[in-house]
């Protein structure tokens, strides 16, 4: 089952345009980069530009924000075809968005908004993600969200719908572990038990980020450096996994690059615990 | 006919753009005392939607931004989204009515508007589509035949601006980081063109005339006819010395894309 994956490009960085001039002028210990698809969805002009120069030094994973695969009314093909277009001219390694949903009825809301764990949505977003692959004749990575809403209609867990979608649809997964402890906090249950019950042979990637810790509750702000339980939870993720390709997202309060760098060093020590325990 | 997932998120939407609490008879209640209530965290995703936005009406007005200061510019973004909902997948494109939007809700400020207009055409210059400036060698090999039927293909970032108040001496006070000087309404109307050259947005004042030749031809007119209508108003001689001046200028500036010829629709004599 391990086939269906492409093999791991190693630790990344999320690609922000404060960046793109230490990634250019000289070789930076940054294995890949993940670019978000809807900066690049753009006419022409200086993002494209340098995306084609980071291209030519670095493999490229795109990141969308706004497929929204849980709208009720299928997806958006103008949007589609725009993400194929980009994608002919980059040649990513894979291409990801959320499993989530982020408009309604041509109103945009900017957001990944969580769905309810049901077979009705099961069913929706499985005929997108479907529609979604043919369009781009590739399969879909599809990551976890995370969440501060919970809904009354929802009939099985979130790794359990997860893990539904990726069988049915036969896409891939990108497990944020930060996505997983923010949601686990909010909703009260055991991060480990979402890690420890997704599909291994299913895990293209795994995300790491900061996140703003309330007291009542976590916010997903990837403003921060990444949390004590988040390191832990990654770390048990790669004795589960083995080794699957990292990234580090930073959207606010961007440090200079060296120093997300160094974090992404941190990963590597982590990954390499981890791996030693999956190898035992 | 609605699914029960389609009315969740119709519901849900409702509950994060208005005062629509319908959603929240669908979300779990907290599971202990200390924990969020249903209201609350709808709180968090309404509250979350309105700083995004407010956030990307910043980035992309953020001369404006400053010349109204955090709390201003805030209060302005916020009236915005409530009559505003964003309609394209992108969010890059939220701000595109912002400034006709201030010139209709606050008509008293005008300087305001024109500022955020400037913004805007500098944004979308930044990453709008691709051309190669017509070569200059391209011009001289031309006809007097050619001449009298091409027109020009300008830079598709192109886009011409018209304003009543000091908003150039604004924006740039503002770009410094300096202390704007006051508005003030200007004695008529200047044009602004506003265009990227490499990957860099440029803009410049344009007199009147110059402003009605570059919209002559964006709407497609033959350069000929631009000259005939400048001559009816200049000596012969002046005229013709001034089109020549513009053509250098518009070629040195990255303005010019392409030639065609007028009396043939879309038929391109020579692209850049």
């Amino acid at each position: 089952m391990n086939n269906m994956l492409a093999p791991s490009p190693g630790f990344g960085l999320g690609l922000r345009p404060p960046h793109y001039a230490a990634l250019l002028e000289a070789p930076q210990r940054v294995d890949w980069v993940e670019a978000i698809s809807e900066n690049y969805m753009v006419p022409g002009g200086k993002p494209l530009r340098m995306l084609d120069a980071i291209r030519e030094r670095y493999p490229i994973v795109l990141h969308g924000v706004s497929m929204s695969v849980g709208s009720s009314r299928g997806l958006d093909c103008e949007y589609l075809e725009a993400l194929a277009a980009l994608a002919r001219r980059v040649q990513p390694l894979w291409i990801s968005d959320h499993l989530c949903w982020t408009g309604v009825h041509g109103r945009q809301l900017h957001d990944l908004l969580p769905l309810p764990y049901s077979e009705e949505a099961l069913r929706v977003v499985v005929r997108n993600v479907r529609q979604a692959q043919d369009a781009l004749g590739r399969r879909l990575v599809l990551e976890n969200v995370s969440s501060y809403a919970e809904y009354h209609a929802s009939t099985m867990t979130e790794w359990a719908f997860l893990n539904a979608v990726a069988e049915e649809a036969d896409c891939l997964l990108l497990l944020d572990v930060n996505n997983v402890y923010v949601s686990s906090v909010n909703h009260g249950y055991d991060a480990s038990r979402f890690v420890d019950a997704m599909t291994a042979g299913r895990i293209q990637q795994i995300h790491l980020a900061g996140h703003t810790n309330h007291g009542t509750h976590i916010v997903d702000t990837h403003d921060h450096p990444i949390a004590a339980p988040v390191w832990a939870l990654y770390r048990h993720a790669c004795e589960r996994f083995g080794p699957v390709a990292a990234l580090i997202e930073r959207d606010d309060r961007i440090p200079p690059l060296a120093e997300l760098i160094d974090e992404l060093d941190q990963a590597r020590a982590v990954a390499a615990r981890g791996l030693h325990r999956h190898a035992a | 006919m609605s699914t029960p997932l389609e009315q969740l998120q119709l519901q849900f939407a409702a509950g994060i753009l208005g005062t629509d609490r319908t959603v929240l008879d669908a979300l779990r209640g907290p599971r202990d005392p200390g924990c969020l209530d249903a209201a609350q965290r709808l709180g968090i995703y309404r509250d979350a939607y309105r700083a995004r936005l407010v956030e990307a009406l910043q980035d992309s007005f953020s001369h404006t931004a400053r010349y109204l200061g955090d709390d201003g510019f805030r209060e302005l973004a916020l009236q915005y989204i409530e009559v505003h909902t964003p309609a394209a997948a992108s969010i890059r494109w939220y701000g595109d009515a912002f400034p006709d939007w201030l010139g209709a809700a606050h008509p008293q400020d005008g300087d305001v508007a024109e500022l955020a207009a400037l913004d805007w055409a500098l944004r979308a210059a930044f990453d709008s589509a691709d051309a190669e400036p017509l070569d200059a060698a391209a011009l001289s090999s031309l006809s007097a035949d050619d001449w009298d039927q091409a027109g020009f293909v300008l830079h598709p970032s192109l886009r011409l601006l018209e304003q009543r108040w000091n908003t150039v001496a604004l924006w740039q006070a503002l770009e410094r980081e300096a202390a704007p000087p006051a508005a003030r309404r200007l004695p008529g109307v200047v044009g602004v063109a506003v265009w990227r050259r490499a990957l860099q947005p440029h803009y410049r004042t344009l007199d009147a005339d110059e402003g009605a030749a570059l919209r002559a031809l964006q709407a497609g007119e033959r350069f000929a006819a631009v000259c005939d209508r400048l001559a009816a108003r200049r000596a012969p001689q002046a005229a013709t010395a001034l089109a020549g001046r513009w053509l250098r200028r518009w070629s040195e500036d990255g303005l010019l894309a392409g030639l065609r010829r007028a009396d043939a629709g879309p038929g391109v004599i020579h692209a850049g």
